[in-house]
């Protein structure tokens, strides 16, 4: 898959811009997962992606290789996302409450303290939880990703969980 | 021994922690959403490159728009400055031929078109018929604009030179 990918980059770099498409179809869903938990709203998810792409579409002429194709694409859509928070800074957060899936009544609650308890995270340390846990990522390769030391995106994820159980400890 | 900040054991919520977040699940987009993904970015894409004028939408109307009015503000100024340029070989005529005509205006009219007299000729006359006339020649500028007092006013001032 990265050799097949680094192809696509070579081939899109040459001048083939429908090689970009195979670079989408490969990140498109686990970049939407991202955008997801870090909006918390479906719409917004959606726009997140197509900008981080389009972003990716444009600077990919200048793309070196100096890290993987998804380490690059997560990293532009965590600063789009940094971006569209501090645009929406004294908005309320847009939680798509109605949307989820159905569940008995109790899986339902839980579902909606989850999302409003990591919605309240700081941007970093939501960012950290969400690529830790959600996502799969090593502490070490989000402190990569996100241009940060090791102990800083512990640190982070350490901070998370705590609150995250004290927001939802009458769930735990 | 201190441990290390990166070695200090970290809250890693429990299992229990760990399985509640678990019940938050991602809400599908729809595959429609990813199926035209690719294509939609390499749209958006397209549409930035295009150039401003062609791009479809109220903004190539607009930008059209203003185009033809730059066209017709080009047309009309350059029209008007051919009129100007006109009025002001009439006035300069005039002046050149009042003293051999009683009825001026005709001749002066009679001499741009037929005898092609140009303007920096007819120019010259009017310098030298100001001098001439003093302020009471001055009243002949009524019709003339801004713009072409201030070329006579160069024209008298070479002349003086």
């Amino acid at each position: 898959m990265t050799e097949q990918l680094q192809h696509a980059v070579e081939r899109f770099q040459a001048g083939d811009r429908s090689a970009f498409n195979e670079i989408v179809r490969a990140h498109q869903r686990e970049i939407y997962n991202l955008a997801y938990r870090l909006t918390g709203n479906a719409e917004e998810a959606k726009d997140l992606t197509q900008d981080a792409f389009l972003k990716a579409f444009k600077a990919l002429p200048g793309f070196r290789g100096d890290s993987s194709v998804k380490t690059w694409l997560y990293r532009i859509t965590i600063n789009l996302g940094s971006d569209w928070r501090r645009k929406l800074f004294k908005a309320p957060l847009q939680l798509d409450e109605a949307a989820d899936p159905p569940a008995p009544e109790r899986d339902a609650g839980l579902a909606l303290a989850v999302k409003r308890a990591v919605a309240s995270l700081p941007y970093k340390q939501r960012t950290v939880f969400v690529m830790h846990h959600y996502q799969g990522f090593r502490h070490e390769e989000i402190a990569r990703i996100t241009n940060r030391s090791v102990g800083s995106v512990k640190a982070n994820y350490f901070q998370a969980s705590a609150k995250l159980r004290k927001q939802l400890q009458g769930y735990l | 021994m201190m441990k290390a900040k990166h070695d200090i054991e970290l809250d890693t919520g429990g299992p229990d922690l760990m399985t509640a977040v678990g019940a938050w699940r991602v809400e599908d987009p729809g595959e429609a959403f990813f199926a035209t993904l690719p294509a939609v970015v390499q749209q958006r894409a397209a549409a930035r490159r295009a150039p401003w004028a062609v791009a479809p939408g109220l903004l190539a109307h607009g930008a059209l728009a203003a185009a033809a009015m730059v066209v017709i503000a080009v047309g009309a100024a350059t029209l008007q400055r051919q009129a100007a340029d006109q009025r002001l070989a009439v006035a300069a005529a005039e002046w050149s031929v009042e003293g051999r005509s009683a009825d001026g205006g005709d001749v002066a009219g009679q001499l741009i078109g037929s005898q092609g007299q140009g303007l920096d000729e007819s120019l010259g006359a009017a310098v030298e018929r100001m001098s001439v006339e003093g302020k009471q020649g001055y009243q002949l500028l009524d019709g003339l604009d801004d713009d072409e007092l201030k070329l006579l006013a160069a024209a008298l001032k070479e002349g003086k030179g």
